[in-house]
């Protein structure tokens, strides 16, 4: 991560490990850690989301991850807080009354945004407690790995 | 209008997932339905064939919100079978991350959940652009519950620090010291919170309630004390199943209990500050009495003002706890393993959680019961719902439904607690 020591930077994970394809924010997460030790900061969420958009205004940015639901399994969204709309046809996976898009938006209300939040939704189809991953979304971690990767490294952040 | 149906086909701002159905006829209330349709989770079927050792940290899967709870209930009636007797740090130690999962999980419900309906507004979101700085504060205060449930649990959500017998770990002194100055401007907080609560518009409502709380002769119960109600009834945990039943209704996953021969009964922050408001410290007690709210209130709508009285609570003991705290020799008591039967009942933030196991020789669950409060408090919202929309039937239909919802978040229901959820139907025929 050559030249991004000055960004402060942090991936969030989230989701919940039982309920199939919403594992994969977790799951991504820990990968992460493993790959950056401490140059990125790496959380997991699954109900704490509160303390959250407490702490991520001392970010330059944040990635977080998170499955959603869509028929494409797999597939993988994009969406640059501030410049991307998100589409309402999807909406992010919540086993609560608030989802990511509900807290994103408290914390515009609040004035605790980052300065730059980019969001990746992976789609997923199995939700239910017990379920495995869909192997589509197993084979879209590659890619993801790759897109957050190209994010870290391009000039669009002055790393 | 007559007749009316009112219908909300999901019920926000709740844990969990259901609806409710109130129908009218020729100006009547002649049915209400608390459809809980979640399904249910089987926590107690597939604790059987496990160790004792597991039970903590299954059973605190339950709820993401009151995983304590679950722990502490669990431990207690493991610990009732083989004779254990925690150490009084230990037990200084139970107090406090109870504290800390009252504190976030009361802080959670007043202000991002049920405050919103006393001010017209549809969600935390609408009212954080009005009060920014209440909501600010309040994300606050729920971060430092969760700090507490972290430090002394291991993590904020489903600790796995808790064990029969104490814990697997305890924290240093300095661990507790570095929240104490948090702890503080939280204390703070609560107060004028509370003030500021007392302030809000009440509707004028009323039942006769038969509140049912722990009591222990010296402190505002979290972990011990017989069971006790508004009417008369005392009795240790152990005689729970002799006096309480659970009966399956079919609109509804969730169990509905019952006192027998009684009925519907009411517990949570309103009961417990009923039955043991003169257990509370004195500053508690003194800031209640400044806004004249004691006991007994009746209103349940008057849940937010307890609510935020038992979090001012949980600050200042956790204070007291902190300041007092010794870091214990070891970090749970030795005991033998023996067959058997036990019972635990705990103060969950919604009102009691009863626990009954009975283990083998080897500690083998052989069979396992978990009363969740949402289960206990569903018969009482019902009534609640019967009454309300009785008193208030005149109201416009989007007020009536507005405020049937109220009336069953003063509850704080934790469907997926207890299924073991909401949406409202009011039918006008």
């Amino acid at each position: 991560m050559k030249g991004n020591k000055e960004k402060k930077i942090l991936i969030v994970g989230v989701g919940n490990l039982y309920r199939g394809d919403d594992a994969i924010g977790i799951l991504m997460a820990r990968y992460f850690r493993k790959f950056f030790k401490d140059s990125v900061k790496i959380i997991g969420v699954d109900a704490t989301f509160e303390d959250l958009i407490c702490d991520w205004k001392n970010f330059d940015v944040v990635i977080l991850i998170d499955a959603i639901m869509g028929d494409d399994a797999g597939k993988i969204y994009r969406f640059e807080y501030g410049i991307d709309k998100i589409p309402a046809v999807l909406k992010f996976y919540s086993t609560h009354s608030f989802g990511v898009a509900e807290y994103i938006e408290l914390a515009e209300a609040l004035g605790t945004l980052p300065k730059k939040l980019i969001i990746y939704g992976i789609v997923g189809n199995k939700f239910d407690i017990g379920d495995s991953i869909s192997h589509r979304v197993k084979l879209s971690c590659k890619n993801l790995v790759g897109l957050v990767l190209e994010d870290l490294n391009s000039g669009k952040f002055l790393f | 209008m007559k007749d009316k149906v009112i219908k909300v086909d999901y019920l926000a701002r709740v844990e969990g997932e259901g609806a409710l159905y109130v129908k009218v006829k020729n100006g009547y209330v002649v049915d209400v339905k608390l459809r809980i349709f979640e399904p249910p989770r089987f926590f107690e079927a597939f604790l059987r064939g496990r160790s004792f050792m597991e039970v903590p940290d299954i059973t605190a899967r339950i709820c993401g919100i009151c995983p304590i709870a679950y722990q502490m209930s669990s431990v207690h009636a493991i610990e009732s079978i083989f004779g254990v007797k925690p150490t009084r740090q230990i037990r200084e130690l139970r107090r406090l991350i109870y504290c800390g999962e009252w504190i976030e999980s009361h802080a959670l419900h007043i202000f991002m959940l049920h405050l919103p309906d006393f001010f017209g507004y549809d969600d935390v979101i609408q009212m954080s652009k009005q009060y920014p700085d209440l909501v600010k504060k309040a994300l606050r205060l729920k971060k430092i519950g969760n700090e507490i449930v972290r430090i002394i649990g291991g993590r904020e959500i489903h600790p796995i620090n808790v064990r029969v017998g104490g814990f697997y770990k305890v924290p240093k002194k300095n661990d507790l010291k570095k929240i104490e100055d948090d702890l503080k401007w939280a204390r703070d907080f609560c107060v004028e919170a509370v003030k500021f609560l007392a302030g809000l518009d009440f509707p004028d409502f009323e039942q006769d309630y038969e509140f049912v709380a722990l009591s222990h002769p010296d402190e505002y119960p979290f972990n011990e004390g017989r069971i006790v109600s508004s009417k008369g009834l005392n009795i240790s945990v152990n005689e729970y199943d002799s006096y309480f039943i659970e009966e399956h209704v079919p609109h509804s996953n969730a169990l509905h209990s019952s006192i027998i021969g009684r009925g519907a009964y009411f517990v949570g922050p309103l009961a417990r500050f009923n039955l043991n408001f003169d257990k509370l410290s004195p500053l508690v007690k003194e800031v209640s009495l400044e806004i004249d709210f004691k006991p007994v209130c009746k209103n349940p709508f008057k849940s937010i003002i307890a609510r935020a009285v038992e979090t001012l609570y949980a600050c200042d003991e956790a204070l007291r706890i902190i300041s007092e705290y010794e870091e214990p020799e070891n970090p749970f008591v030795s005991f033998e393993i023996k067959p058997g039967i036990g019972y635990g009942c705990t103060e969950a933030p919604r009102g009691i959680l009863y626990h009954r196991y009975k283990v083998d020789e080897k500690g083998i669950i052989l069979d396992a019961k978990i009363v969740p409060p949402t289960s206990q408090n569903l018969k009482m919202m019902e009534s609640d719902l019967w009454k309300f929309t009785a008193t208030y039937l005149n109201l416009p239909e989007d007020e009536l439904t507005w405020k049937c919802e109220q009336a069953i978040r003063n509850y704080d229901p934790c469907i997926s607690c207890a299924t073991h959820f909401l949406k409202l139907y009011i039918e006008r025929e």
